[in-house]
């Protein structure tokens, strides 16, 4: 719409601009002269009006345009049109009384108060030619009716002889007899070289008939003639007319030309008058129009040129409003409107600058916060900030396990969502630390905390942050789970207990079974049979238990040796199938083994072999404790849980009759041998394959073991 | 939708621009080579240009002849004749006054009517040589016209849009043989 706009106006702009210039160009040739006026006068009219016209509809684009914004209530348009009302008001009335003067002045009459004297002198003087012509023509009537009389008494031949003298003697120029049927009977004529005569028209003729004689004054070529007719009665059958053509003198007829041209002149020109003061009125209404409507136009285009500024810096204002600050405008005026739009620029360019260091520094402090959040969310322990006044400013995943409380609500908005209940865990805890923030200094303290509704040891480590000018105190808090701190003491005091054990134990048991071999051998070929049987079964004993031994000192090896094996991606899946195939086809084939892979996801990153020992230990303990091997089952699950994949292991056997978490430790076993380190090797495997591990018995018989292992795509 | 106002406008002018004139008849004969013509018009004028002609204005009225030969694709204009006469009138002696512009012969009648029956009858006028018209279908136009060139550039504007100044005749045509 704006485009077609724009492109109408720049066509009517060239209209405009091309019949000003046709018109200022006929203009020029109309005033050369007056003859060139009345050439030049209608094209100049038709290329003005057409000029106007197009100037006339500019103004109303723009004026239209200028309602539009005005009742979209644009900025600056109140100030555009109170402009453009004020310049009209003062431009327009001068106009507007010019205009009313100058055409009231142009249909005025004023001539007739100047020229009514010449007018009535003019008058008279047509009346003085008209009677000196009347005179003469009476004159020359009277003679010609003596002339009548005297030549209707001629025959043919006197006529033809004697009319040339009458011609003289009267002082007529022509004297033509001719018949009813305008035949020439006769002729005398003052110019001897014509030939024919004047000849009458039959109006005249007829006229003669009808009324006998007649004069009339006629105007030839400037000259006046009195022409007379007149009936001759010759006889009764022959009647014949004559034509009496006389000059009127050259100084009368010189005169009464001058009279009439300049009568007629004078009628002519009252004539036209009215025509003329019209023109002259409608060329001063369209340079009127034309006029107003350029100052419509320029008033337009100064007022919007006045308040483009204005309507700049709203535009700008409301961009800054909206935080963009790269708003500047051109500066091309020196007035007050330009040092406004100066010191506008300068604002922005400010406040830019400002926006951008500030946004810089917000990146750093971000930067250093991820940093910081980085570090304590990798920190073991937990950690929490509290302000002075106890509100809670960071913390970390730990804090969110160990509390069993998501903290992020402590930072939502959200009305939903009761904070006093999902908080009961760390309120509880913020209130057992109380007591120790009120202290304001470095402790280390055990505190039990109830969390969900079971009392947990926790062993805090407050310290209190120093209050200056732009921190006003607050706390950091470390704490970790007391059980779970003892838990890993006490794993730790097993590994080393395992490890020593190995050690001191495995070095003489090899010596111990060689010497056994030993005996066995030398002294076999000596004894007798009886001895001989006795000393066989004790070598055996004491080999037997050396293996066993040396089978419990490779448990304790394995409990006690820190994991350095290597981790890849592995299909849990495929491992699983591969030792269930095995077993099938094994010692325990009648038991029966289903394996049931429902987890799409079954890539975890992990060791092959430690995950085939994990799984061979809980397939052996689950046939162990499966009495009757014939109605044995074995059931392996895996399924997909969020971004874990869950395994297990489910038998029908004699499931546990101890604290089932126990099973898990060290020494802890329901069987009769056994070193009771293949679960706790389980465990230790699985915890560092970043998992979990659970065992429960089932509702009817067996137990089961549940097994949590991160997916490879988790990232883990 | 503008174009339908312009149309109506044009109608309106059209409406206004009745003929006055008419050229009731028209026969020419061939003599010495030259062919004559005589005409038979009905002009009235109306008392506007009755008027202006007694207030000084000279009015140039007259035939205005074409002649057209018959091409295989439309009738082509080979040649153009007028015929003109003068109107004034004369306040001593009270006569229209009707002059030949060629000859600048002039002829008083006491009343416009003697003066319009002595031009809407023209007799004799020779028109056209007839070597012009040797193996050619030649077709002749004529028209009564008011040669509104001539007259004063306030009264053009008049003479143009008022009804009162059409004196023009529609055009008589003929077959020349």
């Amino acid at each position: 719409m704006a485009i077609k706009l724009r492109k109408t106006l720049s066509i009517l702009s060239v209209v405009v601009i091309l019949f000003t210039l046709i018109s200022l160009y006929l203009l020029s040739k109309a005033s050369e002269g007056s003859k060139q006026f009345e050439n030049y006068y209608i094209p100049l009219m038709i290329f003005a009006v057409i000029g106007i016209g197009a100037l006339f509809f500019i103004a109303i684009i723009y004026l239209y345009k200028l309602f539009v914004n005005y009742r979209r209530r644009v900025p600056g348009t109140k100030l555009t049109v109170s402009l453009l009302l004020r310049t009209l008001l003062l431009a327009f009335l001068p106009i507007i009384f010019i205009s009313f003067f100058a055409v009231k002045f142009l249909s005025y009459d004023f001539q007739i108060s100047f020229d009514q004297g010449i007018n009535e002198a003019l008058n008279n003087s047509l009346k003085l030619s008209k009677k000196a012509i009347d005179i003469r023509a009476i004159q020359a009537y009277n003679k010609t009716k003596m002339i009548t009389n005297l030549i209707s008494r001629f025959d043919y031949q006197e006529l033809m002889f004697k009319l040339e003298q009458i011609r003289k003697e009267s002082e007529a120029y022509e004297l033509v007899v001719f018949d009813e049927n305008g035949f020439i009977m006769a002729m005398a004529s003052q110019d001897q070289t014509q030939v024919i005569p004047n000849i009458p028209e039959p109006s005249e003729i007829q006229r003669s008939q009808e009324r006998g004689s007649f004069f009339t004054i006629q105007s030839i070529n400037d000259d006046y003639q009195i022409k007379i007719v007149t009936r001759i009665e010759r006889s009764a059958s022959e009647v014949y007319f004559l034509q009496a053509i006389y000059s009127i003198p050259f100084s009368v007829s010189q005169l009464a030309q001058q009279v009439q041209n300049t009568v007629t002149e004078r009628d002519k020109f009252y004539y036209i008058k009215p025509k003329i003061s019209n023109t002259l009125t409608f060329t001063l209404l369209l340079i009127i129009c034309a006029v107003s409507l350029l100052l419509l136009l320029s008033t337009i285009r100064f007022a919007n040129n006045m308040t483009q500024p204005i309507r700049d810096l709203l535009r700008g204002t409301i961009k800054v409003a909206k935080g963009d600050f790269s708003q500047q405008f051109k500066m091309g005026r020196n007035d007050d409107f330009g040092t406004l739009i100066r010191s506008f620029n300068s604002m922005t360019r400010s406040l830019d600058e400002t926006t951008r260091l500030a946004e810089k520094n917000r990146v750093e402090v971000e930067k250093e916060r991820a940093y910081l959040s980085t570090v304590i969310n990798h920190i073991t322990s937990a950690v929490i900030t509290l302000d002075y006044k106890h509100n809670l400013l960071t913390y970390n995943t730990p804090a969110e396990k160990l509390l069993n409380a998501d903290l992020s609500v402590l930072f939502t908005d959200d009305e939903r969502i009761d904070k006093a209940n999902s908080m009961n865990n760390y309120i509880n805890f913020v209130n057992a630390l109380t007591p120790f923030l009120q202290q304001g200094k470095n402790i280390e303290e055990e505190i039990e905390v109830d969390i969900n509704e079971r009392e947990k040891k926790f062993i805090i480590r407050v310290t209190p942050l120093p209050v200056n000018r732009d921190i006003l105190g607050g706390f950091v808090i470390i704490f970790d789970d007391l059980g779970l701190y003892w838990q890993k003491q006490k794993e730790a005091a097993w590994e080393e207990v395992a490890r020593r054990l190995a050690h001191e134990i495995k070095n003489p048991l090899t010596p111990i079974q060689l010497a056994a071999e030993r005996i066995n051998y030398k002294l076999t070929p000596v004894l007798p049979e009886k001895e001989q049987s006795i000393l066989s079964r004790s070598i055996e004993v004491i080999t037997n238990q050396v293996k066993s031994m040396k089978d419990m000192v490779d448990d304790f090896s394995s409990y006690a040796k820190p994991t350095t094996e290597r981790k890849s991606a592995i299909s849990l899946n495929h491992l699983l199938q591969e030792l269930i195939d095995l077993y099938k086809e094994g010692e325990f084939k009648n038991i029966e083994y289903s394996l049931q892979l429902n987890a799409n996801n079954h890539r975890i990153k992990g060791n092959t072999n430690l995950l085939r020992q994990v799984f061979h230990n809980l397939i052996k303990n689950a046939i162990e404790s499966i009495d009757n091997k014939n109605a044995g089952k074995i059931e392996i699950i895996t399924e997909n849980s969020d971004n874990n994949l869950l395994i297990k292991v489910i038998d029908n056997g004699a499931g546990l009759t101890s604290n089932a978490q126990q099973v898990f430790e060290p020494y802890i076993t329901t069987k009769v041998k056994g070193s009771g380190l293949g679960l706790a090797i389980v465990k230790k495997i699985i915890i560092e394959h970043q998992g979990e591990i659970s065992i429960m018995n089932n509702a009817d018989v067996g137990a089961c073991v549940t097994i949590k292992l991160p997916s490879h795509e988790a990232g883990v | 939708m503008k174009l339908k106002y312009l149309l109506f406008v044009f109608f309106i002018v059209c409406l206004e621009s009745k003929a006055e004139s008419t050229i009731n008849g028209l026969s020419y004969y061939q003599s010495e080579s030259i062919v004559y013509v005589n005409i038979e018009t009905s002009i009235e004028l109306s008392e506007t240009v009755v008027d202006a002609i007694k207030n000084g204005l000279t009015l140039n009225v007259g035939y205005a002849f074409k002649f057209s030969e018959a091409k295989w694709y439309k009738f082509v204009d080979f040649a153009e004749l007028e015929k003109n006469y003068l109107i004034s009138y004369d306040n001593i002696s009270n006569n229209f006054i009707l002059e030949n512009p060629v000859t600048s012969n002039v002829t008083n009648y006491p009343s416009i009517n003697l003066l319009l029956h002595k031009i809407s009858n023209l007799r004799d006028f020779p028109l056209i040589s007839s070597t012009h018209l040797i193996d050619k279908k030649v077709e002749g136009e004529v028209r009564f016209q008011l040669n509104t060139g001539n007259l004063p550039v306030y009264l053009k504007a008049d003479a143009f849009f008022s009804a009162d100044w059409n004196i023009d005749s529609d055009w008589y045509q003929w077959q020349l043989n």
